[in-house]
């Protein structure tokens, strides 16, 4: 007989000695994450014939099998990515919910207040004491909204400081896949495959994945090539890319994502696109966390300037007519840090965007290209484009001090040239409201400064027969030659006659004759009826209802008199009616409208992404669920295991000693 | 199917982790007492809630201002209340005085009172509020609005300004009165005109001296279209022939307006209308002939004024005949002057009742709101604590659960056995 029985004891012995120290190997890492288990694949050795028989020879192992499901594993790394994302964006939303639900409320608090101080200067206008607690809470009002702006600003750079943490990683990960594919080509060379460092770019690639969607391509000799985003490449073979941030353009805050080759060749990435948790903190950074920043800007811009014109309408407690409550929200610096050039611009424009109609302005920023001579304006929300219209000036400016403005559909403010030249191709980006919340500051320094009185008042005569009603609309210019002043009025004359015409006279407190004129300054002595609009001594009136008068003779008369003084209170009973008119928004909403907005449209996007979180968590729990179930280690079979491979063990080791035994018969036999 | 160690253990785990989570919120609702504690908690409730904390706290700044309106107002009232007592005790004085007949002294005690009774009335126009600002004076409260000149007239310093407050949502109210409304702008019992009579001393003797004399009942511009302002007088003359009292009416240059010319004049008709360049003039009783009526332009007339007419009149002496018919003619207009600033009092009362009319409507209103505003908003933010207490119950069973379940199970293994 040719076949060895020691030898077939031998290879069933180590045979079992390889399964038991897999088995043993499998124990040892039952709590490593990303090892697949691997199993022994036995096989028999080859036969020996013997006349026409084969006999078998004993077992050997034929290959170390790593239990890998590769669609299981690509349903793991896809699942990685669009979880990663969501959770991603709903605990940044919940932060930015919890803040403007909680902190929020301050702003609108303070500016009821500032309110209910005005209240208090409308019965009393004369105080002291009232007039500083005004300016007291107009100072908390400015406070407040600073903070929240500071808040969210540091928000911002955290955001950034993420892209940049996460850029490192990315980086080192790419760095270790092109070690690792080295490895596993070196490796693969003697034909087996090299399961642990299979497990280790396995795991690589699953944590690249919570970054940015991955995909993955193997190739011939073993190594696996990675590309991120849009299809960008990371790691070809043993070649790894870094992932960069760079500063935006136009906005510099805005830090874009850069691929940068080996060469030193860079590629921008759409930050969108990309997936994961970073395409989420830019998704996050550049929309809710903008937009809820503009919009904080937006009410504090709007609150500045209704304060500020209706402080000018009326007299302060010096007499003076009444300067801004809060700093111009035109002011030289404001003005000119609202619009960002793009890096890549050839010309040298330097720009600016002057706040015109704040009923019209809105929380979107815009892109402004110019091309042509033209300048189109894009809305970086609804991405809506017109052409800027060129307003008109006399003398007409030159190129670099021009002003342009949309009207199609009116944003509420212009574009100003100052200085430079613009060269075709050039970009710029208008941030309106960015800036709004940081630049609310009060510009009073003393309580008498606080315009309570109005300047002006309208006296009907007590013989007026008609209901005819005449009002200021505003005050245009308080230093008109004609302007009423302590030393005398003017009256307002005003009679039909004829039947459909309205004659109206205006003169002063010596009966000269004040010239009255149409909106557009054309003069008017008559008007058919209805309400009329008109100007005069540096102020806008509004007649509705029919003076008829009684002829000539005696007609309707408004007094016009000047009516400063400590006890008049008119100016501030409007300026107290503010917070409940609906100035803004094309006159849809009040100041705290469009705060509490904010705060209502955040708190639903916030909900929606814990609901998509909670989706895509349980997507990903199954999937690795599914992969773990695969590849994952149980201890109890392992442990079942290694009583099958030990009875194996015990069994060769008794068919060696049965060898052992023929052999010490056959040579006592033979003695 | 086939579970792997480690996927045995992270479930497991991750359940008692969501059950921590859930009961983690309850805690944090319930010592809240809020449902909806962020906008992201319910978004569509949260913008409710926040519109309906909004308009609670303008609602609440109406009604802080309609304590304010209704403070002022009231300051108002009573000093017009105590006006009023002044005016009525002078109208007493002065028909005292008129009845007292020949005693000087008497009269003087009585033109005494009177002028204490207008420094009660001047102190009254120039009242202050607790902020001591005054109140008559228009917008001009930091100094008096009325001030006695060395004649013992009264001018008024201040303006006509009139301050009002927001009590509602488009709803103002005012919350003062001018004193030039108040005190100044008395409308004249005659109507547009001051009567001056010049009477003239008949033939008979000063005792049978005719005291009831021709008077102007009313002087009123009837028609502004064709009204000339202008001074007029009347002139009365006996008919030569038929002893029946005729009168023509000049202007001041002087040119005949009434009768139109070449007519000389016109009989007199006691209680008969005479109109002339828009005026219309209403005389009754007797005139003589002789007598004469002016009349200047005059629609209204101040208070301290006629008071002062009241005083002079009382500290000038008695007359006989002529002069008797020219006091009694004086005093009548004085009374009904007297009369008219009672009435106009009565009316700025009455207008200061309807103010105090609206703020307190308002404030039924806004209490009405506010109490709907807040069942509201409890409605959407509140907790219902029982409901939640439950729920937290049941989530703190589910924990418990949960981790009892792990620790029985986490034991079990072949190795033990082995």
């Amino acid at each position: 007989m040719g076949v060895d029985l020691l030898q077939l004891g031998v290879s069933g012995l180590l045979t079992s000695q390889q399964q038991l120290s897999t088995t043993g190997h499998n124990i040892a890492n039952v709590n490593n994450e990303g090892y697949s288990r691997q199993r022994i694949i036995q096989d028999t050795t080859s036969p020996f014939k013997s006349g026409s028989d084969f006999l078998g020879t004993g077992s050997q192992i034929k290959e170390v099998q790593r239990v890998f499901d590769q669609f299981r594993y690509n349903e793991v790394v896809f699942n990685q990515t669009t979880n990663s994302g969501a959770q991603t964006s709903a605990s940044k939303l919940a932060r930015l919910d919890e803040t403007m639900s909680l902190i929020g409320p301050d702003i609108t608090k303070s500016l009821n207040s500032l309110f209910a101080a005005a209240n208090s200067l409308v019965d009393v206008p004369g105080d002291i004491g009232l007039r500083e607690v005004m300016l007291a809470k107009a100072e908390t009002l400015a406070v407040s909204t600073q903070s929240m702006q500071r808040t969210l600003s540091a928000e911002y750079s955290a955001v950034n400081d993420d892209l940049e943490t996460s850029a490192e990683r990315m980086t080192a990960i790419a760095a270790q896949l092109a070690r690792v594919n080295r490895d596993v080509v070196t490796a693969s060379g003697g034909g087996a495959s090299p399961n642990d460092l299979l497990d280790k770019r396995d795991k690589l690639i699953t944590e690249l994945a919570q970054f940015t969607k991955v995909t993955t391509v193997p190739t011939q000799d073993g190594s696996m090539n990675v590309y991120i985003a849009n299809g960008q490449t990371l790691v070809t073979g043993t070649h790894s890319f870094a992932v960069n941030t760079v500063a935006g353009s136009p906005d510099p805050q805005q830090l874009q994502v850069i691929i940068e080759a080996p060469s030193g060749s860079q590629q921008r990435i759409d930050g969108k696109s990309m997936g994961g948790s970073v395409g989420a903190l830019i998704s996050y950074r550049d929309g809710p966390l903008t937009e809820t920043i503009n919009k904080v800007g937006l009410t504090a811009i709007a609150i500045a300037d209704t304060f500020n014109t209706s402080q000018s309408q009326g007299v302060d407690l010096n007499g003076l007519t009444g300067q801004n409550l809060f700093t111009d929200i035109n002011d030289v610096d404001a003005v000119r840090l609202r619009s960002l050039g793009a890096t890549s611009n050839t010309g040298s424009l330097i720009g600016g965007v002057e706040i015109t109609d704040v009923n019209q302005l809105t929380s979107d920023d815009y892109r402004l290209d110019y091309s042509g001579g033209t300048y189109t304006m894009t809305n970086l929300t609804s991405g809506v484009s017109q052409a800027m219209t060129l307003v008109a000036e006399a003398p007409a400016p030159a190129v670099g001090a021009r002003s342009f403005e949309a009207t199609n559909p009116n944003t509420g403010f212009i574009f100003k040239e100052a200085g430079g030249v613009p060269l075709d191709g050039d970009q710029f980006e208008l941030q309106p409201t960015r800036l709004g919340g940081s630049n609310l500051e009060v510009n009073l320094t003393t309580p008498e400064q606080i315009a309570a009185s109005s300047i002006v008042e309208v006296y009907p005569s007590a013989d007026n027969v008609n209901t005819a009603k005449l009002t200021i609309t505003s005050v245009d210019d308080a230093t008109a030659g004609d302007f009423p002043t302590a030393a005398g009025g003017l009256s307002l004359q005003a009679y039909e006659a004829p039947v459909g015409t309205f004659n109206l006279n205006m003169v002063d407190s010596t009966g000269t004759p004040v010239p009255v004129t149409d909106l557009s300054g054309a003069p008017i002595t008559s008007y058919s009826g209805g309400s009329l609009e008109f100007k005069a001594a540096g102020m806008t009136f509004k007649l509705t209802g029919d003076p008829i008068g009684q002829t000539s003779n005696a007609p309707e008369v408004y007094d016009i008199d000047y009516a400063f003084d400590s006890g008049n209170s008119k100016n501030m009973l409007a300026m107290s009616q503010l917070n409940d008119q609906k100035l803004m928004n094309n006159g849809r909403s009040t100041l705290a409208d469009v705060f509490e907005e904010a705060v209502t449209n955040i708190g639903s996007q916030s909900s929606t992404a814990n609901i998509e979180a909670g989706a895509t968590q349980t997507l990903y729990d199954q999937a690795t669920a599914r992969m773990s179930n695969t590849s994952g280690v149980n201890l109890d079979e392992e442990a079942s295991n290694l009583l099958r491979f030990q009875q194996a063990y015990s069994a060769s080791a008794r068919v060696i000693s049965t060898a052992n035994e023929i052999f010490q018969t056959l040579l006592q036999a033979a003695r | 199917m086939r579970i792997s160690t480690s996927q045995f253990y992270s479930k497991n785990t991750q359940n008692i982790i969501n059950r921590q989570s859930d009961v983690n919120q309850s805690i944090l609702n319930i010592s809240e007492g809020k449902r909806v504690v962020t906008a992201g908690d319910d978004a569509i409730a949260a913008n409710s809630i926040l519109n309906i904390r909004q308009e609670q706290a303008l609602t609440e700044q109406y009604q802080t201002n309609i304590n304010y309106a209704e403070t002022r107002i009231n300051v108002e009232e009573s000093a017009i209340e105590s006006a009023e007592n002044v005016m009525f005790r002078v109208k007493d004085l002065i028909l005292q005085g008129n009845s007292i007949g020949n005693d000087d002294g008497a009269r003087a005690a009585i033109a005494e009172e009177l002028e204490a009774r207008y420094d009660e009335l001047l102190s009254l126009a120039n009242s202050r509020d607790e902020s001591g600002s005054y109140i008559f004076g228009g917008f001009q409260t930091t100094t008096p609005p009325f001030e006695r000149q060395s004649d013992n007239s009264t001018n008024y310093v201040g303006d006509n300004g009139q301050r009002e407050t927001t009590i509602g949502p488009g709803v103002q109210v005012a919350t003062s009165d001018s004193g030039q409304n108040v005190f100044m702008s008395v409308p004249n019992a005659v109507g547009d005109f001051k009567p001056t009579y010049k009477l003239v001393a008949g033939a008979s003797s000063a005792i049978d001296e005719p005291v009831d004399r021709a008077i102007v009942s009313s002087a009123v511009i009837s028609d502004r279209a064709s009204y000339v302002k202008d001074d007029y007088k009347i002139d009365f003359v006996a008919n030569p022939a038929t002893g029946d009292m005729e009168f023509t009416v000049f202007d001041s240059t002087p040119s005949q307006v009434f009768p139109v010319l070449p007519t000389t004049t016109q009989p007199y008709v006691a209680g008969e209308p005479i109109t002339f360049n828009g005026v219309e003039v209403v005389i009754t009783k007797q005139p003589q002939d002789g007598d004469s009526i002016e009349l200047t332009p005059q629609d209204s007339v101040d208070i301290f004024s006629t008071i002062n007419q009241a005083i002079d009149w009382m500290r000038s002496p008695n007359g006989v005949g002529i002069d008797e018919a020219q006091r009694q003619l004086d005093i009548g207009h004085i009374i009904g002057n007297v009369d008219a600033s009672q009435i106009k009092l009565g009316n700025v009362r009455a207008e200061i009742g309807t103010r105090l009319q609206l703020t307190e409507s308002q404030n039924e209103r806004h209490l009405d709101y506010d109490l709907t505003l807040e069942t509201s908003r409890s409605s959407l933010e509140d907790l219902d604590m029982v409901e939640a207490i439950s729920q937290f119950e049941r989530q703190k069973l589910a924990l418990q659960a949960s981790q009892t379940a792990f620790s029985q199970v986490q034991n079990m293994s072949l190795l033990n056995f082995l």
